[in-house]
């Protein structure tokens, strides 16, 4: 945007500044993605005269540091809204509804079918668009965040081991064995083996999706960590579903040691460590 | 470290490796112990890695000649406490290990050696 431009933006904003206000809120009211106001308009009301004075600020000296201002406050506001349960989209409309007022006074500043006007309308659209679209950078920065988190969460979660007996331990997988999760997965089973120095480890796949080749990948190579530290490794919960796809894909599972259920893996290990259960005389 | 002791527990040779493995003890170790089974006619070898920090594809290569150094001297070989950054390394690198036999510690690697060596005789 050019000096005078600027100049002219900052001699818009300055017509009837108190009813700029109003007007902006009441562009908004009535529409769908209008954002909720259970405490009337004061807080949005604030909201929006502070960005109109670091915009204004930011327009009269065109300095880098006024420019930063606003937009961080920008990020402030976006924040605020996301917490409120705002979605982004509203906080975009809380914005390009700014421009309703903007133009009614630029059409009152300069003359109708003025060249110039056109110019200054071009001018505020792209300065507002590029304010709507640092807002929404933030709500997506805040989204990914959440994200990240979740997914720490749920991969610490969805990858317990519990240790079945002496010298026995299990880990049941559920959900999707991405190569992400199947080093976690690999990392999590070798620190146990580790810790609680078992003989035998059960990777239980009853609540795996699907089995396609990279899935069988991991569990090869988690098996083979396993047994370089001295650690039997049986899959467990092969349903007959994942059998016919292992064989139609024609994985071959050598001498990975599998077992249908659960109940036979842990009858495999017992006679592995030389346990045996028994029925008691009643 | 450079030559690491070789230990004759009830027959079972024992070998204790730690720290960074070089060449030069490795192939000490190759030299000794080919001498001492030679020798002591051992029922098996354990070969404990516990203390071992990292395993790349030379030391995986020298382990696997060790072993099969010690079954042509009619003896197998177990290894046992790799550590699981090591066994994640050597799987990441493709190295799997596939003749030698590994337990978790050394007490289970004495039961295998045993169990092992008296099979024959029971059968």
């Amino acid at each position: 945007m050019d000096d005078n431009h600027r100049a002219l933006l900052v001699e818009v904003l300055d017509i009837e500044p108190a009813e700029l206000l109003d007007r902006w809120l009441d562009v908004q009211s009535g529409h769908e993605l209008a954002i909720e106001r259970p405490r009337g308009d004061a807080p949005l009301r604030a909201q929006g005269r502070v960005i109109v004075e670091a915009l204004r600020a930011a327009l009269v000296t065109n300095d880098s540091v006024q420019w930063q201002d606003l937009y961080s406050l920008l990020e402030r506001v976006a924040h605020r809204h996301a917490h409120g349960g705002a979605t982004f989209e509203q906080t975009g409309l809380f914005l390009t509804a700014f421009k309703r007022p903007l133009f009614e006074r630029a059409a009152v500043k300069l003359p109708p079918g003025s060249p110039l006007l056109v110019e200054l309308l071009w001018s505020i659209t792209v300065l507002l668009d590029d304010l709507v679209l640092r807002s929404t950078r933030t709500f997506m920065t805040e989204r990914d965040m959440v994200i990240v988190r979740q997914r720490a969460d749920l991969e610490e979660l969805s990858s317990p081991v519990l240790k079945l007996w002496d010298d026995i331990i299990v880990m049941p997988l559920v959900g999707t064995l991405d190569s992400r999760r199947a080093q976690v997965v690999m990392e999590t089973l070798l620190a146990a083996v580790e810790h609680h120095g078992a003989s035998v480890a059960i990777l239980d796949i009853t609540g795996v999706q699907t089995v396609d080749t990279q899935v069988a990948q991991n569990l090869f190579r988690t098996a083979a960590a396993a047994r370089l530290m001295g650690t039997d490794c049986i899959v467990s919960g092969i349903g007959p579903q994942i059998a016919q796809t292992i064989v139609e894909l024609g994985i071959d599972f050598g001498n990975l040691k599998t077992r249908s259920s659960l109940s036979d893996a842990i009858r495999s290990a017992f006679s592995t460590v030389g346990l045996k259960v028994a029925r008691t005389e009643q | 470290m450079d030559r690491p002791p070789i230990l004759n527990v009830e027959g079972v040779l024992l070998i204790c490796l730690m720290g960074d493995l070089h060449d030069r003890v490795l192939s000490h170790l190759f030299h000794d112990l080919s001498s001492v089974m030679s020798s002591r006619r051992p029922l098996g070898v354990v070969l404990n890695i516990a203390g071992v920090t990292m395993i790349d594809g030379f030391i995986a290569h020298r382990l696997e000649e060790l072993s099969r150094l010690s079954l042509s001297l009619g003896a197998p070989l177990v290894i046992v406490g790799m550590n699981a950054a090591a066994a994640a390394t050597l799987v990441e690198m493709g190295l799997r290990l596939g003749d030698i036999h590994t337990a978790r510690d050394f007490e289970r690697g004495l039961a295998w050696l045993k169990a092992r060596t008296r099979e024959p005789a029971t059968s």
